[in-house]
């Protein structure tokens, strides 16, 4: 019996993850990479834009959320029922950074789950005058957090780290 | 078909903001909630929107502007009826053409649809526009006729009917 | 108890066949029905209601057959009857589809539109005037087989009633199909043109079935001729049934094979490979 229900059980697993992150650090485009593989010029995202990853046994749907503060209000709607974070940091934008600081850990807090997986993107590598990955753990206070998390440096223009830090994220829902 | 009024709305750092309406008769508490109507959750430039707000309706034509030094910009044009007797399918297309047309002349810029929006609503009035940008550049056009994208429109109607 | 030895052999293969293209016929009204309960449109409706439409038609075309077995190749006025139900059904389930049509494939205009339905109202009166007429008075629109040749092969038209046939799907599912084929050129979207071009080529495979159910019910009763005919029918039959339960349904499996694969799907299956 147990057999028959394995062959019409779906073996997909099925995941929704989020892309937060101030407006401008890049979310759209890391969506865009991730779909084509080349950078697309972007616009800023009207709410929140949606692409689905079909991977062998796992369906991952992305929510690409708009970071303009009027939009920020209803992240925590969407956050409460992913599985994953992706938070996106233009780390060239060193005069954002206290307010990538404060959304990141008003997105965090809010989080109730525990199993809740986190990826940070320090995006814009290939700009000059990036912040140092070191030095953003420490800002960020990340070695305290209580969730399962890592840090990639990308840049969604050459397309470094993106597949390295998806992959990492990939491999902890599989 | 003469509007009520016309908008040019676009993203700004918090959020969706007026940039300019004419004639500005639209209360500004009812234009903060009306800015979000005009450009749906998840549209991306280049799609149309046809909405109702109190007792006003809106068509509007969402698209991409260019910025100085920044990745462009999403905008949209609105034209706001106090009636439901217009044809939605003209407005779109009035507000394709022009978008089109300023970015074949270069000159797609906020600056230049906030200075033309009193132009187009003589336009709109009148059933003709023609609209002087700049001493040497005008843009020119009749009323467009409906049914230019019939195919389009029926593969969208059929994908609601049927798939999506 | 039936004496099946005085039936001819190529019955039962005909009739066969048929109870297959019912399968078929079944599965796709099922999953259109399912495809309106999700999307509750009147597009899906309209389909469905087609659709439901020719599998009763064949229901009855294949009770007809049956029945006729079951008497030994005696025809009764029951049987009969039976038998001329299905152009009845047939030309209301065209009309659903030529209105489905409409909505968004056809391009016809509103004056068209009510020209077509008029004729399309007229014809079913005649047709139902003159099958109710036979019915009563005539017998003689159908082939009534014999008990010596054990002829059940098809419901054998006259050419009346062929010819309205023929005319009516020409009219709708080749003009839907050849529209949808047009639309599907024009379309950029991967999925739609894909979704248009199957819609377009499952409603030419029914005409090509419908051509051979024509041809089934109007050549002479030659037992391989008939079975050959039989054969190609109910291929184009069944192929053009999968055709248009990938078009009109388009399952999220048939989708996911048109989508094209994402750079990071294909890297990471790249990479997991390795």
């Amino acid at each position: 019996m147990s057999f028959l229900l394995n062959l019409f059980r779906s073996r997909t697993k099925h995941a929704d993850i989020t892309i937060c992150g101030l407006d401008d650090a890049g979310k759209t485009t890391i969506l865009k990479f991730l779909e084509t593989g080349e950078f697309v010029e972007t616009t800023p995202t009207m709410g929140v834009n949606r692409e689905t990853l079909h991977l062998p046994n796992l369906q991952i749907n992305v929510f690409d959320l708009a970071g303009q503060e009027d939009f920020r209000n209803m992240w925590h709607n969407i956050n409460e029922k992913s599985d994953g974070i992706v938070f996106v940091i233009d780390r060239s934008n060193i005069m954002r950074f206290d307010e990538a600081k404060d959304v990141f850990e008003q997105t965090i807090h809010a989080q109730l789950d525990q199993d809740l997986i986190i990826l940070i993107l320090l995006n814009k590598s290939d700009e000059s005058d990036v912040i140092e990955k070191s030095l953003f753990i420490e800002e960020f206070k990340l070695l305290d957090l209580p969730f399962k998390w890592a840090v990639f440096e990308t840049s969604a223009k050459t397309g470094e780290g993106i597949f390295n830090a998806f992959k990492w994220f990939v491999d902890e829902f599989v | 078909m003469k509007p009520l009024s016309l908008c040019l709305i676009n993203m700004g750092a918090r959020g969706l903001e007026l940039v300019k309406s004419f004639p500005d008769v639209i209360p500004t508490d009812s234009m903060s909630q009306l800015v979000y109507k005009t450009i749906p959750m998840g549209s991306n430039p280049g799609d149309f929107a046809s909405t109702t707000f109190n007792d006003l309706n809106l068509t509007s034509y969402i698209f991409r502007i260019p910025t100085a030094d920044q990745r462009d910009n999403l905008a949209s044009l609105v034209a706001v009826f106090n009636t439901t007797d217009y044809d939605a399918t003209s407005i779109k297309q009035v507000f394709s053409w022009v978008v089109t047309e300023l970015e074949k002349k270069d000159l797609l810029a906020t600056s230049t649809l906030e200075g033309i929006l009193p132009k187009l609503y003589k336009g709109f009035s009148k059933g003709q526009f023609k609209i002087e940008i700049t001493s040497t550049s005008t843009i020119k056009f009749d009323f467009p006729k409906q049914g230019n994208d019939k195919n389009g429109n029926a593969i969208d109607k059929l994908s609601d009917d049927l798939w999506d | 108890m039936v004496d099946l030895s005085a039936i001819e052999p190529a019955s039962f293969f005909i009739i066969i066949t048929s109870v297959i293209n019912m399968a078929f016929s079944l599965a796709l009204v099922i999953t259109l029905l399912v495809n309106f309960f999700r999307k509750k449109t009147v597009g899906t409706f309209m389909l469905l209601s087609s659709y439901f439409l020719f599998s009763l038609a064949s229901a009855f075309s294949i009770a007809y057959r049956i029945s006729l077995i079951y008497n030994e190749g005696v025809m009764t006025d029951t049987i009969y009857q039976i038998g001329s139900l299905t152009p009845l059904i047939i030309l209301p389930a065209f009309a659903f589809l030529y209105f489905f049509g409409c909505r968004h494939i056809l391009k016809d205009n509103e004056i068209i539109k009510t020209y077509i339905f008029a004729v399309i109202m007229v014809v079913y009166g005649i047709v139902t005037a003159v099958i109710a007429y036979d019915n009563i008075y005539t017998h003689s629109l159908y082939s009534e087989p014999t008990y010596i040749t054990k002829n059940v092969f098809a419901i054998s038209y006259t050419w009346p009633i062929l010819l309205v046939q023929i005319v009516v799907s020409i009219f709708v599912t080749g003009r839907i199909g050849f529209r949808a084929f047009r639309l599907a050129r024009k379309s950029d979207h991967p999925i739609r043109k894909r979704g248009l071009q199957t819609i377009s080529v499952g409603v030419f495979l029914y005409l090509l079935a419908w051509l051979f159910s024509a041809l089934h019910g109007s050549i002479p009763n030659i037992p391989a001729l008939m079975i050959t005919i039989s054969a190609f029918r109910a291929i184009s039959y069944a192929t053009a049934y999968v055709a248009m339960y990938l078009g009109w349904v388009m399952p999220a499996w048939y989708r996911k094979l048109i989508r094209k694969k994402s750079w990071f799907e294909m890297q990471y299956q790249q990479n997991t490979k390795n």
